[in-house]
């Protein structure tokens, strides 16, 4: 009898979620395909009719309103459609169920669409890095070129050569005045504005004005779908049935779990989950 | 005894289900039945690892992100000043 129960319930519960999860109708199945409950399950024929396209339908009405049930609302409902109070609780647990795996399946679409923006993201951040590195690694170079001039000549020559070393400085900027200003004024190997070759760098005018072109986005991040999503608390599934923590290292987020699916530089797929045929 | 069968492998064959049926006195069908539902449990908990996982790369893809932000606006500063 116990064994019966529990090979009872574990078939609702299975078939109600195969039959009802991945988009095919939302129908509370109570028996296996053939219709017979036989040695499968129950004693008798009536206790394993499947539920009409009207109770099925109530039931959802139900559920939309409140997904939690109340004994009252149970039995409401049970005699409302001619069911055992038992059948209704029954088909809201599984209810339950399909609906948080429909919401875990959109939760991670979003987290996933978000992952692929911010991956994007990052690449343009680190072209701009390099970009970066590379104006910087520049600048110092022709700063230290000027300042051996500016060591090796006369002062007067050096404060020409350097005008003549820079015509690129925009004259409308005030560094670049401040520079050839203080290079004019003060005979000295260290004009005002050009700093120690040990101090911190030149101060030389952007060169290219305005900002590279970011392809990324700057204070908030990337509009994060999955974030914007929930309301604050992460799906219910996820923080009460997390059985096996699995994480790994940042260095290899998806080592090989799951079918061989996952590269380094790759999110899991669902290629699994959605094409594999329900048998 | 069913689950160290599902271990090895998660599709049933007909001729497993009914090895397994008999040894286990149970009638084809239900094997075959548990097997399905055995199938349907192992998805969600699938599923949740696997956005578990991501969760957390997202996390560690955040965070090296905004570094990278700070640093460059860093580096822009220096190259405007």
């Amino acid at each position: 009898m116990k064994r019966e129960r529990s090979s009872s319930s574990s078939e609702l519960m299975g078939l109600e979620r195969f039959s009802g999860w991945m988009g095919a109708g939302e129908e509370g199945v109570y028996e296996d395909e053939d219709g017979g409950g036989g040695a499968a399950g129950a004693a008798g024929g009536e206790r394993k009719r499947r539920l009409s396209g009207e109770q099925v339908r109530a039931l959802e009405r139900s559920f939309e309103e409140e997904n939690k049930l109340e004994p009252e609302r149970k039995v409401r409902l049970a005699e409302e459609l001619g069911l055992r109070p038992r059948q209704v609780a029954v088909w809201f647990q599984n209810r339950r169920a399909r609906w948080k795996a429909k919401q875990l399946e959109r939760d991670y679409a979003a987290l996933k669409s978000d992952y692929d923006a911010l991956r994007l993201s990052l690449d343009a951040l680190t072209a701009d890095r390099k970009a970066l590195l590379a104006q910087v690694e520049e600048l110092r170079a022709r700063t230290s070129d000027k300042e051996e001039e500016v060591v090796a000549g006369d002062e007067c020559d050096s404060k020409v050569g350097l005008s003549e070393e820079e015509p690129l400085l925009p004259a409308e900027s005030d560094d670049s005045a401040a520079v050839v200003t203080g290079a004019g004024d003060e005979c000295s190997p260290n004009p005002r504005g050009q700093p120690q070759l040990t101090g911190p760098p030149p101060p030389i005018p952007s060169l290219d004005g305005a900002a590279a072109a970011d392809g990324y986005y700057y204070c908030d991040g990337p509009p994060p779908f999955y974030h914007r999503h929930l309301s604050g608390s992460p799906p219910p599934v996820v923080v009460r049935m997390v059985e096996e923590h699995d994480f790994l290292s940042s260095d290899e987020p998806f080592g090989g779990g799951g079918g061989g699916l996952f590269t380094d530089d790759q999110p899991p797929t669902l290629s699994w989950y959605y094409s594999d045929q329900w048998s | 005894m069913l689950e160290m069968s599902f271990e090895a492998e998660n599709k049933l064959e007909p001729e497993k289900k009914s090895e397994l049926a008999k040894k286990l006195g149970l009638q084809p069908r239900q094997v075959a039945i548990w097997f399905q539902n055995r199938r349907a449990r192992y998805k969600t908990k699938q599923l949740e690892r696997d956005f578990d996982r991501l969760k957390s790369s997202y996390d560690s893809l955040l965070a090296d992100h905004d570094s990278l932000l700070n640093d460059n606006l860093l580096l822009r500063s220096q190259v405007n000043r």
